[in-house]
């Protein structure tokens, strides 16, 4: 039996990210992954013979660029191809699009609306002003804000002297989108309707709540938080698709000595006296180590792989009442050629090498939601398309293309539950509404394939198959993320720490939480080690 | 100084005897009846009481949630009973002491010399979370955490809800709850109303006039205009009229700053609560009501005002003393036969009369109808109501739209704090 400093469990972006950094600073590092080859939802996996499908996250954009300087992705492989556009056809023929670059955008709202695009360039400096101000916390260790101890008095400090820093008038601005709703938020600066209810997507991605709940602002925000090559809020794809990072990360996690054991699950995180010793896998091998973390969603790391009377009984009510019911399922298509979507000119065919939102109004998407949250799904649904075969030709084979759809909501909990012909049915009304906007769709479909919420639950372990591992919504952010006492990556059990999206900054590929329990873990580390 | 106080709520009078004590000359112009008058069981505030030296203010009468199958639960600040479980009943006493501490802090906020923070950290840490998350958090993520019982849950739901136009699905709705909770509205209702602070009014100016306008110059009020009256000149002017129909209405967004004016013109006021006034029922022993069934349905009642629509099945609360009933969320002509319908269902009795937030608007002078002055939403609350105090040197604003809100005097008394001698213009 072998003892490592650090066994890490579950190989998703953030359990590599951190074993990744333990490795570095020369600790013996084992990661333990269930499934065959890492990544967790962070995945390319070739479903269908030839096309390469991206069955969980798609897009990169918030993935901190320490992590790619300090664990020298692009070294390891990692190659980011710009995203270049976002369309949204309309339905009355017309297109709406975005781009990264501001002056074409404005180029674009000025077609809807001139004092839009005046309004434009004020909000993407409020934006950015905003952005800059809230950024350094993504990579903060949340402290207790209940405490007097020295250090989270400190951290308290550095949080308020971070906001301290921003405008007046800005921090009134952040307030008022980290509480109210997106699409209310947008209608304060604009009138052009594509506009509102292509922005107000970005509030709504992988969270169970509508452009007109409260609480949306804040979602919008949080993906606004990203860069990409030091472009502000730019998006790319991984060239291989996002299994192409992970595997970038693997690679450099094992170039720092990190054992990476694959098919290997993770039974139980053995517990004695109250600390965390190591772990027992499913082949009924034993990991000994000085501290075990957990990368994995916080509902099977403490009520599967644990005995939940190890757990203090607060911290175990707070786990149990973390709201995971995810509204997002992806589904991937293999086509026989490009479809045709007759809203965008013939001279604007560049803008399909971008996103393609089928978010046609404000109202569009609300009314996705309201069909969705009481345990149904979206008769239409909101949907964000990727043909990753224009960006990549290496996803599909010559001459054909793959499509990977983003699409909301359906209803985790939905009612009679998820069997095989309710998943049928819904991917049937994923493909219809599309079709709706490109007729020639569906005689180009060689094979389709839906990761429905109970699917994402059921392969990547994501409770409720939420994306984030949980909600963005206030009480779960920050120092409440995920239990308040414990946002700091340590959990009630001495050497048993979370370094998962379960964790401040939550989801999307960041890999911050992953780094920040790393540096945590290792300043403590550093503590234990007499000089 | 000259102070004219414009405007008859509680806030208003708060405000003006404050002024009065500071040894200025205070005259009240009334603007004919306020919103507030269709408040009758809202209590005056416990700092207005304590300042004032009124007494008990609040009368505890208990709440009565009833569903359409005349299913009943009763709460009292001590114990709950009818369609609740034993679990319900057991955890009752720990969800009324978070709630009564996450009000102490709630009012906290807007009292001098209270360290707040320090109030906050003597709960303890999990205490002191758990008041934390309490405004965060969506009505239905709040109850479905504590509790089983649907009824009871729709009860406290329908009575965070009543005047606003939200769902209980939606983060930050559980802050409505909390605003009922600290004014005692949740158990009580008012024993005495805004009448018991005009007694102390001794040497006010009363104008019973209706306001036309505010005239604007050098950056600050010159005169108030009366409909059928003089034209008021003071040194300092303050209004209890929302936000909107003051400074959108009365001085004229164009004459604002540019902050100010966009604040005003953002200013969430649309309110779908339609109130009706039917016969006074002693059958409940002048407890307040509130006739829903389950979150889902108040979420379903709110889905149609999305998209402009008003609800098929609305719910209600019923001040079963004053026998008015706020119904959510109507608006159009289907309101009176849904109000009808509530009525027969629950034997009510006849809608003598019924005002639909148009109505209100028009009467009371009110934007959007809104009972509040404007959505007791996170997104514009505490601070970011600050903004909207003192929009011109000698200007305040001390109504239901500043902080803390409500119709209960504590906005008054919060204007009072900040009203300062305006500077000399040349």
């Amino acid at each position: 039996m072998q003892k490592y400093d650090a066994v890490v469990i579950g190989g998703g972006h953030n359990g590599l990210v951190n074993a990744a950094y333990l490795g570095k600073a020369g600790l013996k590092v084992a990661l333990l992954e269930r499934r065959p080859v890492v990544g967790g939802a962070t995945i390319t996996e070739e479903i269908y013979p030839g096309f390469k499908y991206l069955t969980g996250s798609y897009l990169i954009s918030l993935l901190r660029p320490q992590v790619i300087r300090e664990l020298e992705l692009p070294k390891h492989g990692l190659e980011i191809l710009p995203l270049e556009s976002t369309v949204a056809p309309l339905l009355d023929g017309d297109y709406f699009a975005d781009w990264p670059d501001h002056d074409m955008t404005r180029q674009e709202i000025e077609r809807f609306s001139r004092k839009d695009a005046e309004s434009y360039d004020e909000f993407n400096a409020t934006m950015r002003r905003i952005v800059f101000g809230v950024k350094p916390i993504l990579d903060m260790i949340p402290p207790d804000p209940t405490s007097l101890e020295p250090h989270d008095l400190a951290q308290m400090a550095r949080v308020r002297g971070t906001l301290d820093r921003m405008e007046r008038r800005d921090f009134h601005t952040l307030c008022r989108l980290m509480t109210m709703s997106a699409a209310d938020f947008l209608d304060e600066w604009f009138e052009t309707a594509p506009l509102k209810a292509i922005k107000s997507t970005s509030g709504i991605i992988g969270t169970f709540l509508g452009v007109r709940s409260a609480g949306t602002g804040y979602v919008l925000l949080h993906h606004y938080l990203g860069e990409l090559n030091g472009v502000p809020r730019a998006w790319g794809f991984a060239k291989g698709g996002t299994g192409g990072l992970s595997q970038s990360i693997a690679r450099s996690a094992r170039a720092h000595g990190v054992e990476i054991f694959e098919d290997t699950p993770v039974e139980r995180i053995l517990v004695e006296n109250g600390r965390a010793v190591g772990v027992a896998t499913a082949k009924g091998d034993e990991f000994r180590a000085d501290r075990v973390i957990s990368g994995a969603h916080a509902h099977p790391t403490f009520l599967k792989m644990m005995d939940p009377g190890d757990l203090p009984e607060e911290y175990l009510a707070d786990i149990n009442r973390w709201r995971t019911r995810g509204p997002s399922c992806k589904v991937n298509l293999a086509l026989d050629g490009l479809p045709d979507f007759p809203a965008i000119p013939k001279n604007k065919r560049a803008l399909l090498r971008g996103s393609i939102e089928i978010a046609p109004s404000v109202d569009y998407l609300e009314k996705a939601y309201d069909d969705a949250k009481y345990g149904g799904w979206s008769r239409r649904p909101f949907m964000d398309a990727l043909m990753p075969s224009l960006l990549d030709p290496g996803m599909a084979p010559p001459g054909k293309h793959i499509m990977s759809l983003f699409v909301q909501y359906a209803d985790a909990d939905l009612k009679g539950g998820w069997t095989e012909q309710k998943k049928a049915e819904f991917l049937e009304v994923v493909v219809d509404t599309l079709s709706e906007h490109s007729p020639d769709l569906k005689d180009k479909i060689l094979h389709k394939h839906i990761m429905t919420p109970d699917d994402l639950e059921r392969v990547f372990g994501l409770t409720g198959g939420h994306i984030f591992h949980g909600e963005l919504t206030l009480p779960q952010l920050f120092f409440m993320r995920p239990s308040p006492q414990w946002a700091n990556y340590r959990t009630p059990i001495k050497n048993l720490w979370m370094c998962g999206s379960s964790c401040h900054p939550g989801g999307c590929i960041t890999g911050a939480p992953g780094r920040n329990a790393a540096l945590e873990i290792l300043s403590e580390v550093k503590e234990q080690v007499p000089v | 100084m000259k102070v004219i106080v414009a405007g008859s709520d509680a806030n208003a009078w708060a405000c003006a005897l404050k002024m009065k004590q500071a040894g200025h000359e205070v005259e009240i112009v009334t603007g004919g009846d306020g919103v507030a008058t269709l408040l009758p069981g809202s209590p005056l505030s416990p700092e207005v009481a304590s300042e004032f030296a009124l007494g008990a203010v609040l009368k505890i009468v208990g709440r009565v949630g009833v569903s359409p199958q005349k299913k009943t639960v009763q709460l009292k600040l001590k114990e709950i009973s009818g369609e609740v479980t034993p679990r319900d009943q057991e955890r009752w006493p720990d969800f009324v002491r978070v709630m009564n501490n996450a009000s102490e802090i709630w009012r906290g906020l807007f009292q001098e010399k209270l360290d707040v923070a320090g109030r906050w950290r003597e709960f303890g840490r999990r205490q002191a979370m758990e008041v934390l998350r309490v405004p965060c958090q969506g009505l239905s993520e709040l109850l479905d955490d504590w509790f089983e019982s649907d009824l009871l849950k729709a009860t406290l739901g329908a009575t965070a809800l009543r005047g606003c136009r939200q769902g209980p699905f939606a983060p930050g709705t559980a802050f409505l709850l909390l605003q009922r909770w600290a004014r005692g509205e949740v158990f009580g209702r008012s024993k005495v109303g805004p009448g018991v602070l005009a007694s102390q009014g001794e040497g006010i100016r009363i104008h019973d006039l209706a306001i036309e306008s505010y005239s604007v110059a050098l950056g600050r009020i010159e005169s108030l205009r009366t409909i059928g009256g003089p034209e008021l000149t003071a040194d300092i002017f303050v209004s209890s009229e929302d936000p909107v129909t003051t400074l959108g209405k009365r001085v004229g967004l164009t004459r604002l700053e540019l902050d100010t004016a966009a604040t005003v013109s953002h200013w969430d006021a649309r309110s779908t609560t339609a109130v009706a006034r039917v016969a006074a029922s002693e059958k409940w022993g002048g407890a307040m009501i509130n006739f829903c069934s389950t979150l889902e349905d108040l979420e379903k009642a709110y889905d149609p005002t999305k998209y402009g629509g008003f609800s098929e099945s609305p719910f209600a609360e019923f001040d079963s003393e004053s026998g008015l009933l706020y119904v959510q969320h109507l608006g159009d002509e289907e309101a009176a036969n849904k109000v009808s319908e509530l009525c027969a269902l629950h034997e009510l009795g006849e809608v003598e009369e019924l005002l639909l937030p148009a109505q209100i608007a028009e009467r009371y002078n009110a934007q959007g109808g809104h009972l509040f002055g404007g959505e007791r939403a996170l997104w514009q609350s505490y601070g970011l109501r600050e903004r909207l105090r003192r929009p011109f040197s000698n200007f305040y604003l001390c109504g239901a739209g500043t902080g803390p809100g409500d119709h209960g005097g504590a906005s008054g008394l919060m204007c009072a704090r900040c009203v300062r001698q305006p500077v000399a213009t040349s």
